[in-house]
């Protein structure tokens, strides 16, 4: 099985148990914010719908046995507004794909980003606004400093 | 000439209904300033600190932690979801949980894996509904607001011609909502919801059946930003009342999408985590 857990995101990860403001579908009681895991797979389903979107990724593990792994995203209404289209993934598409795993270890994940297969990098909307909050906080404090 | 009499007499009707529909206008609508119109797509408004934090509801106190946090150059290395988290347990435990009463205070917050919508699929109440992101579609016409939110596909009417809620209105889980005109504000009166689950999480808890909110509307930002703030009553859930407030962004180039594909968790544990 292609699962490498990445240590250094987990490690950033453990200090954010969750996106407090994206927390409003449950997350908690299935998935493990404080931990990482990333899966390289070939994708086999894509439902962009509400209330979230899911993906089937068919991983082979180190035995070579093929594992269907479910991908949890956010929904059509957020998606939409962050540049995914029923077009943006295919079947058959070879994807990365980095999220938190369930408490149990089960072969399912929320998803936080992903890899095309064009090397183009898709970042789970929550994170796409942490970053930019994220910019505006270190300028503001930037031009406190300045004062 | 029998005709010319006819041609009259129907002009006579024909004056006579039209001023009758000038003095059935309402009295208040006569004359007065042009309502304001809230009517079009509204949804989640550009990335920025306070309306991240308040992107599902927010307090003006936990408004102001929140900016004194961001303001202390202690924190100046703090990254802002630590500093977010900061101010959402401040709100918690320091402004909503003093006005609760002692039952729900112990049961506050919720344990999300409680929460009706993720275990059954169960849509939101209106004491959660007023609270969702995403889009919300304002329709209005003179005698009503109709109000579609993208999340659990929700929807309200909120009437506009005075009327008053039946004493038999049965509880509801959107309740019964009566709106009037404030200058440029929109203020709704809502009463008769169905007992559920007020505010979303991590700062939530169970109301109940008495539960009355005031919400007011207004359109600031040159008219490209919703506000709403609303107070809430309820004699079981709560000691004081409890004020929230939240924004939307104009958004015309989107769009609600179908809300039809929930599916109830097979796998979940008690105790996750809090901020």
């Amino acid at each position: 099985m292609k699962l490498t857990h990445s240590l250094g995101l987990s490690l950033l990860l453990s200090a954010l148990p969750y996106r407090v403001t994206t927390a409003h579908h449950a997350f908690s009681p299935v998935y493990d914010g404080s931990k990482t895991v990333t899966i390289v797979g070939t994708l086999t389903d894509f439902r962009l719908v509400n209330p979230h979107a899911m993906m089937t990724v068919d991983v082979v593990d180190k035995a070579g046995k093929h594992v269907a792994w479910t991908v949890e995203m956010p929904g059509l209404l957020s998606l939409t507004r962050h540049g995914w289209t029923p077009r943006t993934v295919t079947v058959g598409d070879r994807l990365t794909i980095s999220g938190n795993p369930t408490h149990t270890g089960s072969a399912r994940v929320a998803f936080k980003r992903i890899v095309l297969p064009n090397g183009k990098e898709m970042l789970d909307p929550g994170e796409d606004t942490d970053n930019a909050i994220e910019q505006q906080r270190r300028e503001r404090a930037r031009q406190r400093q300045q004062k | 000439m029998p005709y010319v009499k006819q041609q009259i007499f129907i002009a006579a009707i024909g004056i006579l209904m039209i001023g009758c529909g000038q003095t059935s206008e309402p009295a208040a609508r006569a004359g007065s300033a042009p309502r304001p119109d809230f009517s079009g797509m509204w949804s989640d408004p550009p990335a920025a600190a306070v309306d991240d934090f308040c992107f599902m509801t927010c307090t003006d106190e936990g408004v102001s932690k929140l900016e004194a946090l961001l303001d202390d150059p202690a924190n100046d290395n703090r990254p802002y979801q630590e500093l977010s988290r900061e101010a959402v347990r401040y709100q918690r435990d320091e402004v909503i949980r003093p006005r609760l009463n002692p039952e729900t205070s112990k049961a506050f917050p919720i344990d999300p894996a409680d929460d009706p919508g993720f275990l059954r699929c169960e849509p939101w109440g209106f004491a959660r509904q007023i609270f969702a992101p995403h889009q919300l579609d304002v329709r209005q016409s003179d005698d009503r607001i109709a109000m579609r939110y993208a999340e659990w596909d929700g929807r309200r009417t909120i009437y506009l011609d005075d009327r008053r809620a039946p004493g038999s209105q049965p509880a509801t889980p959107m309740g019964f909502s009566v709106g009037r005109f404030e200058g440029d504000a929109l203020v709704v009166e809502t009463s008769a919801v169905t007992a559920n689950l007020l505010g979303i999480f991590p700062a939530w808890f169970k109301h109940g059946d008495q539960l009355r909110a005031v919400e007011r509307y207004t359109r600031t930002a040159g008219g490209n930003r919703l506000e709403m703030t609303v107070t809430i009553e309820d004699p079981v859930s709560l000691r004081q009342p409890l004020r929230f407030r939240k924004a939307w962004a104009w958004a015309p180039g989107e769009q609600i999408f179908p809300y039809t594909s929930c599916e109830p968790p097979t796998e979940f544990k008690k105790g996750g985590s809090r901020p």
